[in-house]
Order: structure tokens, then sequence, then C-alpha cells
């Protein structure tokens, strides 16, 4: 409806006397796409009646086409390993104008950096050029799909038909005729998906949404705990199932999964390792941080670091890699490294969100009491209201022997968050120490006193725990 | 009380014939034709007013090199009868330090800037608006990244601050907020939706490393803050006990209304990049979030998305509230459909409302009639908070925006309603100008009977759009098809509107659903009275107000065209 103000790229023909050459030649550039190199095998042998027709539309297209002109963004302030990319496909396709796969091989990186206009116009370019290769058409159609679904479904069908198996197109043909309105064909196009990949959660979700907007509550539960059973870090699939067991009647079942829901994280992935490749080209600093987080979604942890080193390697001046960088070593066993990284994420910048108590924590674990003591108290001076640090201070402190800063700590952090259960377990574990700590310094009164506030606490939570302390209280009385 | 009593027209009598009030010299005459016919989507139905109003402050974003976020967020704006004179004056509220301006609309339809003599010098990011301590006038809360304010007004536009006496300084970035008497005890609280807890120092950039704005998952979301209104006398924090506390997520656009007409007031707020809220009221001053199993916080595709500004207002004409909210590029505007199960469904697809979005990113946005007949349009006002993939060309570039924002400038929507489908009536003037607006208010400010509307625009004057539907009708010989009615909730008990009254219009076209409510959108407040577009009808059978402490009652029906004063304890109660 917003034709006139919408402003996608101009398609200008292009000239390509190389044209034939490029049809029948490999794609090039040692892409390791399987279904590129399928698509190119093809085209080298003998020809079947659907490739001679693509070769006569490809012949007479490229009879008519001008000269291409290749889009540049603008780069301003770009990093420089961006620039450096950049300059150097472009340079490549001026060497080789005609190479359809140089065109959708710059189109991949544009996108990745967001440059969405000149990447539509690099991926009809690489169509145009290379006819046969699934992957431009696909490419092209999703990057159209992000502003007009209906604009995208000839693409999609163009690239089905040159691959009718690859069920993540399909899922996206779909999802484009539900956005549509199509929702029966839509329908159809799920279903054949999940014919092509039974293990494929979003054909199945796209038919648990059809259901549940058609009313039909049960079959929507049934297809949508099916997507969820295949992909349990999925929010969007949890939620909408939570939603579709409320329309069933079960609201209790749809309060569980939607509660269970608040830890997904906001960003699903998909299997779709065409589309992924793109992602992967993006080469500025932020980029890399993006695919390291991916990849410790799914527990990757080698390749989160391998992402992270590349991208200081960017732009060392970047403490959110520094800091994300400490956070995998630690998750994979190297104290010494995530130490490292975090104290250069601290000097980078001494207030980035939570690397203060991380690094307190890590210089804790390392033994360094002192260092932790004091990076808990700086990060308490960032957040006042930081109960784990104050357990902290107060652990720091039951080394030391500091009953007082004990005491201290442990008010405020109960005055802090009564309510939080692990806040109040460790209260009550630490309550309980510190009573001991009393009762061996011969000051069984005040030691009384901590036996009673955590026995308060153990008898509110319910813990197993209020038994015992119920009698050592007793004990110390008497 | 007499079955028959009839609904009490205003003693102001703010509005009269259609086309016959204009005032005298605003300079203004319809510049083009409206629509050719009933099927035809309107071409054009507003023209820019702005150099002709008298607002000419430009209101600064505070933008520089470092890119702060408050920047590109801000830009409020309140459109409401400050002084009592009848007549509706603005407010506009600005991020950058000194930025907001007070305008009073003078006889002539004028505005003038008196902002130093209200009191109301400052700065901040949003507003409402609502008598506070039910001493018949509107005061004036103003929310900013830092403490927020309070304004008390002493009835003839004089505000005084009165933050900290009424404990009213909310710390935080605070965004929208919403009046609401959810106790039922005669005072409006407020409800105050939280943004980030922004820190200046973070860089963020876009992929190619280049700097920009911040998004919301640069920052930890922040809690809402619920206050309760202490009798007239100062506020009284209640998030924690009302359970708002409970969750901590970028609040941007709120509205306070009975979604499932239980008779409680309840709450929803559109987050930035994380799920809505549906607070539904529990009784005894408790809310619970159903927002997930209600089909309120995600869209269809089980997505948070970017939540920016809200309209509420009954958009299928089955008597209940349905939900509109703007959301960031590449993600669609969302309308969620009132099913009252209790739920709501994402209907976007059905009602035609996602393409016009897609390439644009919403903030404020409104339900209103604005061709007068009988069905709620659309208005959204856009601009980007990052650079745009691609920058858009403004035609002729008339009110072109600096240029530091030359790549993030879009064009703001008006879509039409055409039996619950929406058409994008936006490829005229002013819909095609180029800038980045944010605020949105729809309100009869020449009272001809239709609605105009004030758009807040960062680093441009706020933007006023006069409705040309009354002055096309009036032009011509033909007689005017472009009925209305506004109407006014009074309880005298109160000594103020009754915010929140639900009533029902039946009308020769069948029954329509009106809410006294500010209009919603983002960072914005604006007048309570509803507007009925009546098309060709010339009166209407009868009204059935619904009122905020449950009781119910009937009022008959009145000719079209004029402002009617629903007063409670004057119906027929039922």
């Amino acid at each position: 409806m917003t034709g006139p103000r919408k402003k996608v790229a101009g398609l200008r023909p292009a000239a390509v006397p190389a044209g034939l050459r490029r049809f029948a030649a490999s794609p090039g550039g040692g892409s390791e796409d399987p279904r590129t190199q399928r698509d190119a095998s093809t085209g080298g042998g003998s020809l079947s009646s659907t490739s001679r027709t693509f070769a006569l539309v490809f012949l007479l297209t490229a009879a008519v086409l001008p000269a291409q002109q290749i889009p540049t963004p603008g780069l301003d302030g770009a990093e420089p390993a961006v620039r450096q990319r950049f300059a150097s496909l472009q340079a490549d396709l001026r060497a080789d104008p005609g190479n359809g796969d140089a065109w959708g091989r710059y189109g991949m990186v544009l996108e990745a950096h967001t440059f969405t206009d000149a990447a539509i116009t690099a991926y009809r370019q690489a169509h145009r050029l290379s006819p046969r290769t699934f992957r431009w058409p696909y490419l092209l159609a999703a990057l159209v799909d992000e502003r007009s679904a209906a604009d995208s479904l000839p693409l999609y069908r163009a690239a089905l038909a040159l691959d009718p198996d690859y069920a993540p197109a399909r899922v996206r043909l779909a999802e484009a005729l539900e956005r549509t309105g199509q929702f029966d064909t839509a329908n159809q196009e799920y279903a054949q998906a999940v014919r092509l990949d039974p293990a494929n959660a979003h054909a199945h979700a796209g038919l648990g949404r059809l259901a549940l907007a058609a009313g039909d509550a049960d079959a929507a539960v049934r297809h949508l705990s099916r997507a969820r059973d295949l992909a349990a870090e999925n929010r969007s699939f949890a939620v909408t199932l939570a939603q579709a067991y409320a329309r069933a009647g079960d609201r209790e079942r749809g309060q569980q999964i939607a509660a269970a829901a608040r830890s997904l994280g906001r960003i699903n992935y998909r299997d779709d390792p065409i589309r992924s490749s793109v992602h992967d080209l993006a080469l500025d600093a932020r980029s890399y941080l993006r695919r390291a987080n991916a990849h410790r979604v799914h527990g990757e942890l080698d390749l989160a670091r391998r992402e992270l080193r590349a991208g200081i390697d960017v732009d060392a001046s970047r403490p959110e890699l520094h800091f994300a960088l400490a956070e995998v070593l630690a998750a994979a066993g190297d104290p010494a490294g995530s130490l490292a990284a975090a104290r250069r994420a601290y000097e980078l910048h001494p207030e980035l969100e939570g690397v203060a108590p991380f690094l307190a924590r890590a210089l804790f674990q390392t033994g360094d009491l002192s260092g932790a003591l004091a990076m808990a108290e700086e990060a308490l001076r960032l957040d006042a209201g930081d109960v784990s640090m104050m357990l902290l201070v107060a652990l720091v402190s039951a080394e030391r022997g500091d009953v007082a800063r004990i005491v201290e700590v442990l008010d405020r952090a109960y005055r802090e968050r009564p309510q939080d259960p692990p806040t109040r377990d460790g209260l009550i574990q630490l309550l309980t120490n510190v009573g001991e700590a009393m009762v061996s310094s011969g000051l069984p009164d005040a030691a009384a006193g901590h036996f009673r506030k955590a026995l308060d606490l153990a008898e509110e939570a319910g813990s197993p725990e209020a038994a015992g302390l119920r009698r050592r209280l007793a004990q110390v009385r008497r | 009380m007499a079955r028959n009593r009839a609904a009490r027209v205003a003693g102001l009598v703010l509005a009269i014939a259609p086309g016959c009030s204009a005032p005298p010299d605003s300079g203004v005459a319809p510049a083009e034709a409206p629509g050719a016919g009933p099927e035809a989507t309107p071409a054009v139905r507003f023209v820019d007013v702005t150099a002709e109003s008298g607002i000419d402050h430009v209101l600064p974003s505070g933008t520089d090199s470092t890119y702060p976020m408050p920047a590109v967020m801000g830009g409020g704006l309140a459109v409401f009868d400050a002084d009592g004179d009848g007549d509706l004056d603005l407010y506009v509220v600005a991020p950058a330090a000194g930025g907001n301006r007070f305008y009073v609309q003078q006889e002539d339809g004028h505005f003038t800037d008196a902002t130093t003599a209200a009191g109301l010098e400052g700065d901040g990011m949003g507003c409402a608006v609502g008598d506070l301590d039910n001493d018949g006038d509107l005061d004036l809360y103003v929310t900013r990244v830092g403490p927020d304010r309070l304004f008390l007004n002493d009835g003839k536009g004089v505000f005084a601050d009165r933050s900290a006496a009424w404990d009213a300084a909310v710390p935080g970035w605070s965004s929208s907020a919403a009046l609401l008497d959810y106790d039922r005890d005669g005072y409006l609280d407020l409800y105050v939706a939280r943004y980030v807890a922004f820190d200046p120092a973070r860089v963020c950039s876009q992929h190619g490393g280049r700097r920009d704005f911040c998004g919301p998952t640069e920052f930890e979301g922040l809690s809402d803050i619920l206050l309760h209104n202490l009798g007239g006398n100062g506020f009284e924090n209640v998030s924690a006990v009302a359970g708002i506390n409970a969750v901590e997520d970028a609040g941007l656009g709120v509205v306070a209304a009975d979604f499932d007409h239980d008779g409680e007031v309840d709450i929803y707020v559109a987050n930035d990049a994380d799920p809505n809220n549906l607070w539904i009221h529990q009784g005894s001053g408790r809310f619970l979030d159903d927002g997930v199993l209600q089909g309120a916080a995600f869209n269809r595709w089980g997505n948070s998305e970017a939540g920016m500004g809200i309209a509420a207002g009954d958009a299928d004409l089955d008597l209940d509230l349905d939900l509109f909210v703007t959301h960031l590029i590449t993600e669609t505007n969302t309308y969620y459909r009132n099913l009252m199960l209790p739920g709501f469904e994402d209907a976007t697809i059905d009602t035609e409302l996602g393409a016009a979005s897609l390439d644009l990113t919403g903030f404020g946005t409104a339900f209103f009639d604005a061709d007068n007949d009988g069905d709620l349009d659309l208005a959204v006002a856009n601009g980007a908070v990052k650079r745009r993939p691609s920058a858009l060309a403004a035609p002729g570039g008339a009110a072109a925006p600096p240029a530091f924002w030359s790549d993030y400038a879009e064009p703001n929507l008006l879509l039409f309603n055409h039996d619950g489908r929406f058409a994008d009536a936006s490829a005229q003037r002013p819909w095609t100008e180029l800038g980045l607006s944010r605020a949105l208010v729809p309100a009869d400010l020449d009272r001809d009977g239709d609605l105009d509307l004030v758009i807040a625009n960062l680093d441009g004057a706020p933007r006023t759009l006069r409705n040309l539907t009354i002055d096309a009708g009036a032009a011509s010989d033909e007689p005017t098809v472009a009925n209305w009615l506004q109407v006014r909730a009074f309880d005298p008990r109160l000594g103020r509107e009754a915010l929140g009254a639900r009533i029902t219009v039946r009308t020769p076209d069948g029954p329509r659903l009106l809410h006294a409510l500010p209009p919603g959108s983002y960072l914005s407040a604006g007048p309570t009275a509803a507007h009925l577009g009546l098309d060709a009808a010339e009166s209407v059978e009868s009204f059935e107000v619904v009122w905020p402490d449950g009781l119910v009652e009937s009022f008959d029906g009145v000719a079209a065209n004029q402002v009617v004063e629903l007063v409670r304890g004057e119906g027929q109660a039922e």
C-alpha cells in the first residue's frame, strides 16, 4: 500500500557478454555451499529441458542487458576490515562484471552489513547472470520479504523451482503467504515442508499458528507442542503454545509454559545454512559478538571463542568483546584466561554492565580475596542493590573473620531482597555460619540472634533446615 | 430521575453548525478538494497549518556526535485546555534542556508562547494531563530522563512545580504516563512507564561499524511505577503492592482502560523489544500481567516487537477496545483485536495494516474518525531510531529536517478504515513530508467538528494538520455528510470529567462505543472528550454510560453536530 514511498533500489539491466561462459562455469570462489556446487555441476553437463529453458531465457535476457553499475554503500566511519573487504569485492566485480556468483557474494557481504538496497541490487544481478543457482533468488526473496511479503512470493517460487526440496525456503514461502493472508496456501506449504523435513520446527509452528487463528485451539496445541519439542529454546513457539493452551481452556498449563518461556532468549534461530552463511560474512566487531552469542546459546564455546578473538583482532578497544570472551572462557574452564579478559574489559570500561561483579567473582575464585573485596565494593558503588556482591563481601569477610562486616552486609542484603529464594537460602547458610563462629568466639547471645534470624527465614521458606536450626538455637540458648 | 431526561448540552457550547466556526483569522482556507466518493480513499483531508498557527518553536532533540539515545526517543505533547477558556492549548516536551514550550490558543485560533508566564520551562520526554486534586482544572505531569515533575494548575493556566511535595519525582528514564482511578476513590492515580537504565557512556554502532544510537537491548529495562493518589494531596508509590514491579521491561506506551469489561481498570504497556504487559486488575489494588495468555504480549509470530505507541479504540465496531501498537522498521505495526474471551488476537493481516508500516518506524498513533464516517481511522507518526537501510527522498522537501536526520527521516501515515480493512491514504501532502515524528494527538483545535492532528517532531516545529472534512462540506453546496458529536462524561461529585467512562451510543447505523480516555499514543496527552463521526445521521437515539464507579445510566439521544455533556446522576439508572 505504500508503494510510492518505498525506495527499493531500481534494477538496471546488465550487459553480460560473458554470460554463456558464466552459465556453464563453476560459481567459483571456492564456495562451500553444497547447494551451489550441485547447481554448478548440473549446469556443466547435458542440459535438462528445464535447464534448456533457463538457458534460453538467460541468453535472451543477457542480449539486452546494458552495464550494471556496482552499488557502493557509504562506509564513512566503518571499521578498516569492512572497508577492505568491500574494496576487494568491488575490484573483483570490476574485473569480471559478468560473474553472477561474484555479484551474489558481493550481495551477501552487503546484506551482512545491512546495506539492504545495495544487496537487493546485487542479488538481482546475480540471479540474472546465474539463473540456475538456487541461492541467489532465495537470498533475494528473503531480503525482499523483509519489506514486502507479496513481492517476495515470485522470488521464493523461482528459487523453489530450482530446488523444491529445500525445506527452509518452503517454510519462508509459507510464512510470506501467511503474511499476505493466503492462509490455505500457506497451510499447504507448511504441510509440504513437514513432509520434506519432519524435524522442521518452524513448519510445525506455522501449522499451529494457522490453527490458532482459525479457532482450532486443540490442533494448535498439537502442532505447537511438536514445534516446541523440536526447538525447546525457541521462545516464540513457547509463548504461542501457552496462548493456545489458554484458548483451549487449560490456563494453568499455559501459565506454566509462559513462566518457563521467560528464561528463553528473545532471538530465535533457524536451521537455514544458506541464510546463516550471510551473517557469517559481517566483519565488524559487533557482528563477531552477535555470532559469538549465537554460538553460546547452542553451547558451542570453541566457536564463540574463535569469533570473539577475531572480533578483538578487528577492534581491540571494545570492552563488550573482552567481557564476552571472559564469560566464554569461564564457561570453558579457563579461569586464568577469563580473569585476564575480564580485567581488560574493566580497564576499557569500568562501568560496563556486569563486568565489575564478574571480575569480583573471578578474583574470589582464584583466591585473590583482597582484589575480590575491592572489586565487590566497586560493584556495589555502581549498583548499591546488587545482592550477589553483598553476599560476596560477606563471604570474603567470613574468610577474614570480620564478623561486624558480615552482619552489616547481610542486613543490607536482607533488606534489599527479603523474598528472593537464592538470597534467602544464602543468607540462612551465612547466618548459620556466623552464628557458629560467634559460638566459637564465646558470644552465645549474639550467636542466638543470628540463629533466630536464620530460623525465621528457613520457616518462611519452608526449608527442611528449619528443624535443625530450631534445635541448634535451643542448644545455644541453653 | 426521569427516563427521558435529555443529555445536557454543554453550557460552553464549543461547537455549532459545521463549517461556520473556523477561527476568523486563521489564514487558512481549504486547499484541496476532498476525496472523490464513498468507496474511494479520500485523497486529501488534512492541510499543514503550522506556519499560520504561531507554533514556531523548533523542538530541540539535543543530539550530537555522541548519539545520545534520549535525543532520538523524545518529543512529547499535550493538547488540553490549560486555562479553562474552552479552547485547546498546547505543551510540547523536548529532550534537550530548556526545550519545552507552552502555547496558549487565542480567540482567533492562533497560538502564543506562554511558557515562562505559565511556569512550564524545562525538558522531558512526555506528559500526562488530568485533574489530580479535583479542583476543576487540568494538572500536568512531565516524564523525564531523571526525576519527573508534577505541575499543579491554578485554574488560569499558571502552574506550580509540586513534584517534591507530592512525591512525584519518579527516578530513572520515564516515558509515557497514564491517569486512572484504579481504586475508585475518586482521585486519579498515575501509571508511569519507564524505559531503560540508560548509560551515556555506552557506544553503539551499526554492522558496518558506524556509530549510531543505541537500542533498548543495550541496557536493562526498568520496572514501571504506580502512584496512588492520596486524596489529592500527594502520591504513594504502590508498585510493589500492586505487583507492577514484578517485571523490568523497556516501557514506552501506556493506556489504562477496562479491557475486559469487568468493572476494573486495566493497564496495557507497549514495551520496546520486550513482551508487552497487559496488567489485569484483580481488584484490591493487585494487578496480574496476563498479556501472554491473553494474546497481547507477543505478535502472531510469537515475537516481542519494538513497542512504541498505542492506540486504543473499537476499530471493528463490536463494542470493545482493540489495540494498535507501533513498531520498528522491518516489523509491522500490530493490531490486537479484542475477542473478549477475555483475550486478543493479532489481526494485522486481516485488517491489512501490516504492509504500510513495514518500512517505517512508528511512534505516536491514534484511532480517530478522520472523515466522520462512523468508524475509526488511524494516524501514525514515524521516524527511524537508527540509520535507515535506505534514505527516503522528500518530495519537495518543504519540511525537511536538519541534515543530521536525513538518514532517519520518514513520512507519517494516514490509514482509512473501510469495513474493518485499512487503506493507506498517505500518498499526498502533508503525509509525504519527511521528519522525525514522535507524539501525536488528535483534537478538534479549531472547534469545527472534525479532528485535527498535532504531531511533535524532533528538531522541527510541532506540526498542526487541520482536518478539512468539515471545511470541505461547508465549501460546497452539497449538504454535509460528515455529521458528528463530541461527548463528555462529567461527574459533579468529583468536579471533573469521569475518566474511563464507557459510553455506548445508539446511532441509526448501529451502536458505537466511546471511552472518555486520552489518546494513549506515545509520550502524549490529549482531550478526554470522545468524538463520534455520524456520517449522514442527523441524530443519535440514546446513550448508555458505564461510569467508573460501576453505575450504569441511560440518556436520551440528541441531534448531531454539537458537544454534549453527560452528567452522572442525571440519566436513568439501570
